[in-house]
Formats: structure tokens, C-alpha cells, sequence
């Protein structure tokens, strides 16, 4: 908003116009003399006619000035005042309120700061301003002080039209008539946002920029960076001062972009307060740990901490590789335990005695749960190291989830549960492989089936996400404890003290579960409530129903 | 293609050359002719003359696919099918072993009560390729 300042020095004072006529009877009478005394040689005259010319010129000059410096001065004055009050409407919000709290008029620094047109605010109440609505302690406060016929002053947050906060610094004063009742409210502001806005970030970032890891702030929905720290700076090889209008799509391969995206959503949504991504960054792998933050201009954004995970990838890898190449070893006398049980078990070798068929199927179930630890290090084995192909088709979730359904009811028989499929009436398409998927089925809810109580249902539920599909794992059983959240995707994890029934678990089953998911460009998590159940869910992106193609070619 | 009987099997682990006898003899009734080692495989070739071979994978000295590689380089003997059991049992372990000509690939542990039928069903698997051929 532009003001032009009009100045009129163009009109004199009427003094002037006074002055200015005296000078102008001496000058004639002075002239007069001296013509006369031209024409009569009176010496005394003349000298009084001279004297007269010359005190009206000296008169006449002097007034010049002195009306010159007048105008300048009155000029200056104006100047001032209205400087004065264009600084006053620039930088000070004001509006009008009736004492029952509508407003009556606002200035243009009104208009701006809060978004709304004079037409639009006039005659609404002014609560509307109030982020919290006017039912707070400071509006009672306020109310209380200004009843009074004081005038209250302190800081407000507020709210403009587009729902953005405003700081500012308000003071507000009542209007009272003559008989000392409160008519009105007059209301001053100063919006301080930015000049807190720019505090808070300079403190923030003298402290962030120094931290180890990488930390940049970002907006959720146009990606761009407001803020790098220097350890993030450095880890994308970016000049010092050239993080701003950078987009978070830069960091990313397609791919990694994909699936960050959707390890975002639940945020976003405020499913989870935060989000926890692993990718191999050109210079490593990292872990990505995401927040939301509320900004002092109540803008929400994104925080994005990068932490350097190579040292431990290394330490992980190693351990499994020298914990794969036992357990190659132990696959080969498994092989022989297992066969000579299964055959004594079997009976070829003639009959058993009840106790010695008991022993046998002790060592039996032993084996067979060394052989499930060996199988899963060896699958996490070459999942980490990409040897096991992910072989992807169209593949609808309905039949995985019946058919998972189906592989487990011997083992869910055993548990004591049911499993419960409730699937859409559409097919759920992705691509992916089925055995893979079925291998995901089977640990989610084998580990369901563990947990639950005696005689209780499980749920495989599918549910359309718009653009991918879920699938969940709905149980009944304990819950996981707080503090066992965080690492439950982890190698070797097991949930301490967890009442679950008495079924060995290898502590793998989830790492292979996510390592599976992930190499679908897909996303694993979990609810869970302590005392109520756990879900875990999977997401992998919908792909586009099957072309009627007709009848296939017979293959030869 | 006629009903598979005579199988020559080599591993050098004792203890599943035992196993894999009572499974292939007592539960089916297989003519098995074992050994523990490629060389004294291919030295008793000829005499047992078998219809197809089951191969451990990881042998010392000779490995099952280099004892594969040398019958196949003996004209008389190229053309008998190999069925290889391993305990490595990763994906691309398996398909470079089918790419290689392996008939099948069968895994350790195996269950002694099903491998009869899981080498048969594999040798039918030849009997349909032949009949399509």
C-alpha cells in the first residue's frame, strides 16, 4: 500500500497580506517624497523620502524571508503530522468494536494483516479474530479489564482469514460516554510474527546447524526446503547459502521418493507422530526420522532428521553374513537329525514305545524350530543382499488373503483362534510376488495367532486406501509395550515377558516381513494398544485392473 | 520313457547318504546305488548304468556339478538326468542350476517320507518334456 503525502504550500497568512500592505504605503509615500523634492530641492524632504524608500525595501526584503521561512516551517509541519500518520496506519492494526464485540471499522492495515475486506469483517463479531474463540482466560481478562474502563494491553495470538497465526502486541481502550458507561472499544496492534518468526529461526538455527545429524525443514505439501542445517548441507553438497526454494524431490530417486512419500502419509494424517524411513542416500545409507512441527506463522511443517546409518548397515550385515555361513553349515546335519526323526517318527522302523515316541517328537519340533531360525537368517540373508528376486505379477490381495487364510487354519487350530477374511467385492490388484506376499501373510499371522487369547478372532481385512491397498492383521492379544515400539522391525527382536502362548518365534519374522514390503515399494506398520490388540498393515500401491486381452494365444 | 528304478546317488556326508537309503529303499523301493565321493561315482558308471542321478551340490574335491559336467562330456552317459540336492537353498543358487540342465533341485533338509515321490514327480516332469519334443 502506497500513500502520496499532498502538502498545499501554495496560501499565505493574512499576516503577511498586512505586512505586505504597509510596506507597500511607505514605499508610495517614500516615492511621493522624492519625486517631490525633485521637483521642489527640499534637502530635507528628499532625505526623509529616501530614508522612507529605503526602510520599505529593507521592510519588503525582510518580510520576503521571514513569510519564505513561515511557509517552509508550516510546510514541515504538515510533513510531520501526516508522516506521523502514516507510520501510525502502516505499522498499527486498529478497528472498532461495539461493546457487544462487533466491529464497526477497520483500517487498511486491518485489511491486509488479516486477509479480510472491510465489507467482509464489518458487523461480525470480533472472535472470529481469536484462534482460541473468545472463551479464554486472557479474553476474560481483557473483558474484565476493559468493563472497567482501563485499557488492557498484552500479547494475542490470532487468526486471519486463510487460518494463519498472527502475534501480536494489542492494546485496547474503551470508549465511554458521559454517563460512564463503556460503548465501544477502540483496538491498536502491532503484528509481531515475523519479527518472531525471524528470532526464533536465527535461535534455532545457531543451535541446529551445528548438530552431528542432518536436519532440514521442509513444507508437506510443495516439498520446498526452508531450512538445511550443515551436516545436510554437506551430505547433498550444497553450497552454504543455496538451501533455499530447494525441493525435497532432489534428494530422492524415483523410487525412493515413492516410498518416502508413502511412509509420510500416516503423518500426514495424523495417524503417527512421526515417521521412520531407511534409504541408501548416494553418500550412505540413512535413516530419516520425520516430525511435524507448527511454526511461530502456525504454518505446519515438516522436520526431517537425516541420521548416518553405515556403521551400523555394517555391523548388521556382518553379523548376518558370518551367522548365514553357519547356518549353511547347520542345514547339512539338520538334514540328517530331522530325516532319521521323521523316519523313526514315521514307523518304518517298526513301532515305538509311548515314551520313546514322545521323546522322539520332542526332538522332532526342536529340529524343525532350528530349521525355521536357519531358513529365516538365510531369507533375511538374501534379502539384504538382493539375491532373492522379487518376481512381481498382477496379483489380487483377495486370494492371498484367503488362501493365508487357509495355509494357517491346521496351525490356528492348534492356537485355539480363528482367522476371519473380510475382503472388498472388487478385485484389489497389485503387482507383486505371491509367494513373497504369502511368506508376509504367514508371519503376521502366525505372530497374531501366538498372541491372541483362547477361542478369540483374527481379522485379514482389506481396505482401499485410494491409491494403494491395505491389508491388515487385526488381533486381540496384549498389545506391545511403549518401550518395544520402536524396534520391533529389528533383527533378533522379541518382545520380552509377552504373555503370549508357548510357540517359539525366531525374532525375524518382522525384519523379513519389512525387508519383503519394501522391496515392493510398499510400506509395513502397526496400531497397537497395551491391554486391546495390535494391527499390522501393509500398503503396496494399486496397480490397473487386467485388459480384457480374449483368449490367449495356445502356448506350444 | 520307462519307470524310473535305477538311481545313483552321491554325497559325502555319511549320515545323509543313510537317511536319503532308508527313504529311498525301505519307504520306496528304489535300486539305489550310493557313493561318497564323484570320483568312485564315475568309476562304477558304467556297471550301475543309471537311469537318473541325484547329485549333492557342495562336495570336496569334486563338486556335484563338476562330477555333472564330466558324465555329460561322456557320450554314452550324456544324456541321464541330474536331480541336485543342496542346503543352499537360495533362489539364484537354484536357477543356475536348472539353467545349467539340472533337471531339478532338491532342497536339505528334505523329508525322508516324501522324497520318493518329489524325485518322481520331478523325473515325470522329463517324461512330459520328452513327449513334447
Amino acid at each position: 500500500m502506497k500513500k502520496t503525502i499532498a502538502h498545499d504550500n501554495s496560501g499565505n497568512s493574512i499576516e503577511y497580506y498586512i505586512v505586505a500592505a504597509i510596506v507597500l504605503t511607505i514605499l508610495i509615500v517614500g516615492f511621493m517624497a522624492v519625486t517631490n523634492v525633485a521637483v521642489q530641492k527640499d534637502s530635507l524632504t528628499l532625505t526623509t523620502g529616501f530614508i522612507l524608500l529605503f526602510a520599505a525595501t529593507a521592510s519588503g526584503v525582510m518580510n520576503y524571508f521571514r513569510s519564505k521561512k513561515t511557509a517552509l516551517r508550516m510546510a514541515a509541519n504538515s510533513l510531520a503530522v501526516e508522516l506521523h500518520e502514516k507510520a501510525l496506519l502502516e505499522h498499527t492494526i486498529v478497528n472498532v468494536t461495539s461493546s457487544d464485540g462487533k466491529i464497526l471499522a477497520v483500517n487498511e492495515k486491518f485489511t491486509e494483516t488479516f486477509g479480510y475486506t472491510a465489507d467482509e469483517i464489518v458487523g461480525k463479531p470480533s472472535c472470529l479474530l481469536y484462534r482460541h474463540g473468545c472463551d479464554t482466560a486472557q479474553n476474560e481478562e481483557l473483558m474484565e479489564t476493559v468493563f472497567s474502563g482501563q485499557a488492557w494491553s498484552g500479547s494475542q495470538r490470532l487468526v486471519s482469514k486463510s487460518g494463519q497465526c498472527v502475534m501480536v502486541q494489542a492494546s485496547i481502550f474503551p470508549k465511554v460516554n458521559e454517563f460512564g458507561e463503556v460503548t465501544g472499544f477502540v483496538s491498536i496492534r502491532t503484528d509481531l510474527s515475523k519479527a518472531i518468526a525471524e528470532s526464533v529461526e536465527t535461535g534455532r538455527n545457531s543451535v541446529v546447524d551445528d548438530l552431528p545429524d542432518g536436519v532440514f525443514i521442509y513444507d508437506p505439501e510443495s516439498f520446498e526446503i526452508n531450512y538445511g542445517n550443515a551436516s545436510f548441507r554437506q551430505r547433498v553438497g550444497w553450497a552454504s547459502d543455496d538451501h533455499a526454494a530447494k525441493s525435497v524431490t532432489s534428494l530422492f530417486s524415483d523410487d525412493d521418493l515413492k516410498l518416502f512419500r508413502r511412509y509420510l502419509v500416516p503423518l500426514i494424517n495424523g495417524e503417527t507422530r512421526r515417521a521412520v524411513f531407511e534409504f541408501s542416500h548416494a553418500s550412505g545409507p540413512v535413516e530419516v526420522l520425520t516430525h511435524f512441527v507448527e511454526d511461530v506463522d502456525g504454518k505446519r511443517r515438516l522436520v526431517s532428521v537425516v541420521r548416518d546409518i553405515s556403521a551400523r548397515k555394517q555391523a548388521e550385515q556382518l553379523k548376518l553374513s558370518s551367522v548365514s555361513t553357519v547356518s549353511h553349515e547347520l542345514r547339512t546335519p539338520l538334514t540328517s537329525i530331522k530325516g532319521a526323526l521323521r523316519l523313526l517318527e514315521s514307523g518304518v522302523m517298526g513301532d515305538l514305545t509311548p515314551d520313546v515316541s514322545k521323546l522322539v517328537g520332542v526332538a522332532h519340533r526342536n529340529s524343525e524350530r532350528l530349521l525355521a531360525i536357519v531358513n529365516d537368517i538365510l531369507t533375511l540373508e538374501e534379502l539384504h543382499f538382493g539375491k532373492m528376486a522379487i518376481r512381481a505379477k498382477d496379483v489380487d490381495l483377495r486370494d492371498i488373503l484367503n488362501e493365508a487364510a487357509e495355509a494357517i487354519a491346521p496351525f490356528a487350530a492348534e492356537c485355539e483362534v480363528k482367522f476371519v477374511v473380510e475382503t472388498t467385492s472388487k478385485p484389489a490388484l497389485v503387482q507383486a510376488d505371491p509367494d513373497r506376499l504369502m511368506q508376509v501373510m504367514s508371519n503376521l499371522m502366525s505372530n497374531a495367532a501366538k498372541f491372541s487369547p483362547v477361542g478369540s478372532g483374527i481379522i485379514l481385512r482389506l481396505e482401499d486406501q485410494d491409491s494403494a491397498w491395505r491389508v491388515c492383521v487385526e488381533d486381540k492379544g496384549p498389545g506391545i509395550p511403549e518401550h518395544a515400539r520402536s524396534t520391533l522391525f529389528d533383527s533378533f527382536i522379541q518382545v520380552e515377558n509377552t504373555p503370549g502362548k508357548a510357540f517359539p518365534s525366531t525374532g525375524l519374522g518382522l525384519t523379513i516381513c519389512r525387508e519383503i514390503i519394501q522391496k515392493h515399494g510398499g510400506r509395513i506398520a502397526f496400531d497397537t494398544e497395551v491391554g486391546r490388540g495390535t494391527t499390522f498393515y501393509f500398503d503396496l500401491e494399486k496397480s490397473a485392473p487386467l485388459k480384457q486381452t480374449g483368449k490367449l494365444s495356445a502356448v506350444a | 520313457m520307462p519307470e524310473l528304478k535305477t538311481i545313483l546317488h552321491v554325497d559325502d556326508d555319511e549320515d545323509i547318504l543313510e537317511i536319503a537309503r532308508m527313504a529311498l529303499q525301505l519307504v520306496d523301493s528304489f535300486d539305489l546305488h550310493q557313493f561318497s565321493s564323484g570320483p568312485a561315482a564315475l568309476d562304477s558308471l558304467d556297471t550301475v548304468a543309471p537311469q537318473l542321478l541325484l547329485l549333492d551340490v557342495m562336495m570336496p574335491g569334486m563338486t556335484g556339478p563338476e562330477l555333472s559336467c564330466h558324465i555329460r562330456s561322456i557320450d554314452r552317459h550324456k544324456d541321464i538326468p541330474v536331480i541336485f540336492m543342496t542346503a543352499k537353498a537360495e533362489d539364484s543358487m537354484s536357477k543356475e542350476l536348472l539353467e545349467s540342465g539340472a533337471l531339478g533341485v532338491i532342497t536339505k533338509p528334505f523329508d525322508p517320507m516324501t522324497l520318493g515321490s518329489q524325485i518322481r514327480s520331478i523325473w515325470s516332469k522329463q517324461k512330459n518334456l520328452a513327449i513334447h519334443q
